[in-house]
């Protein structure tokens, strides 16, 4: 049986058969995917440590081959570590049991978890490109608001925004922030994606206009 | 710059996409493996975010090449982006779309039962595009160039869609519609 096998000689098996279907040879996954059953089921450290030494290479493969990483400015190694530590948090014992009965299934979710890591450095290279010196920013926000916190942590970015959007009076304003602050959209491309609302570019600059008034008296306060 | 101008750059700078999924919950939408509730509501966002829309694109390129092929099991809502083929792509490499004399004649792009049809107009600066699009509801048509959102127009319910202006180059093109996305990843706009 696999699982009362040692685990030195489950990775042993499990780096055997890799190279045999790398090779296109008949192969047999059942030694790799028990590596990451005790890794992850049983959580046997020297079992993560084996996993990500036999599935190291892979990895930095897909992340070579991922469109976004030639931009991102980053070296592979981050990403590496990062698809790792996302595949660690993401796959609980449970998870692991439900969702995933062969080696490609879990292979591919370590696949999913590289793209993962690059769409969303990608997504923050954006926001960086956007930001402003927190000093310009601070002083429009209610003192008691962590401004460094809110940049680095997603949910205290989301709750801030709820405070934001819940001001918003009609329709028209709520699309108003939602596409300027959200999605970063110009004025008349607002307009025209909405003539429901809007008939010109004109009046998202008035619904613009008032809002940022109230928003600014509101934060203030 | 006056207060509310620093306030509208502020606000974009701290929120720009604040409310969108993380990569992997994208990766586990476009997965299937997202709970069906949850799947519904990145569904409801992508009908909004033009961002997202794209980013499932990338992953799913990424994920085309997958090996090996099985899958987790699913459990969730599908979304699925298609690429469309210029029609005349089997027989010569890729042309720019460009005017051709006086009476443009659209480029056609497929993908299963969806068409696509493009057609450019020269204008001063740049160039105006008309689109229309048959075989799915799509809802908005989204230009990206080098990792940007150029512009984000809606397609109305006929299937029509126009950008009145948008510079010459190489740009993807997303047709998004409510549960899935066309898109077309390399448009050449000449003059």
């Amino acid at each position: 049986m696999v699982g009362e096998l040692a685990l030195s000689t489950v990775a042993e098996r499990c780096a055997d058969e890799s190279e045999r279907y790398r090779t296109q040879q008949e192969s047999d996954s059942r030694y790799c995917f028990e590596l990451f059953r005790r890794a992850i089921v049983e959580r046997i450290d020297a079992a993560w440590t084996l996993l990500f030494e036999q599935y190291e290479r892979l990895v930095m493969k897909w992340i070579y081959d991922h469109p976004a990483f030639a931009t991102s400015g980053e070296s592979a190694d981050y990403f590496l570590t990062l698809a790792f530590e996302r595949f660690w948090q993401a796959v609980t014992p449970t998870k692991f049991s439900e969702k995933f009965a062969t080696l490609g299934a879990v292979l591919q979710y370590l696949k999913l978890c590289v793209g993962g890591a690059l769409i969303d450095h990608a997504r923050s290279q954006q926001r960086a490109g956007k930001a402003q010196p927190l000093d310009q920013v601070s002083h429009f926000l209610p003192s008691q608001f962590n401004l460094e916190k809110a940049i680095s942590d997603r949910s205290a970015r989301q709750s801030l925004w709820q405070q934001v959007v819940s001001q918003a009076k009609n329709d028209q304003e709520r699309i108003v922030m939602e596409e300027a602050f959200l999605y970063d959209m110009a004025a008349a491309d607002i307009a025209q994606r909405h003539p429901d609302l809007f008939d010109n570019v004109k009046q998202v600059y008035r619904v613009k206009e008032n809002l940022l008034k109230r928003l600014r008296r509101s934060l203030a306060e | 710059m006056n207060d509310e101008h620093q306030l509208e750059s502020a606000l974009a700078a701290l929120f720009f996409r604040a409310t969108c999924p993380d990569g992997l919950q994208l990766g586990e939408f476009q997965t299937e493996l997202l709970p069906a509730h949850e799947s519904e509501t990145i569904l409801a966002h992508l009908a909004n975010c033009p961002y997202c829309g794209r980013d499932l694109a990338l992953t799913q390129r990424f994920m085309r090449a997958a090996q090996p092929a099985e899958r987790p099991t699913k459990s969730g809502v599908a979304w699925r982006v298609r690429v469309a083929q210029l029609l005349d792509s089997l027989r010569a490499p890729q042309p720019a779309l460009q005017l051709r004399g006086s009476a443009p004649e659209p480029a056609i792009y497929l993908v299963d039962d969806v068409q696509i049809a493009l057609t450019v107009e020269r204008l001063t600066e740049g160039v105006a595009l008309v689109g229309f699009v048959a075989g799915v509801a799509a809802i908005s048509a989204d230009f990206w160039q080098n990792d940007q959102l150029v512009a984000s127009v809606p397609i109305d319910e006929s299937g029509s869609f126009a950008v009145e202006q948008i510079a010459v180059g190489r740009y993807q093109l997303l047709l998004r519609a409510v549960d899935s996305a066309i898109e077309i990843p390399e448009l050449v706009l000449a003059s």
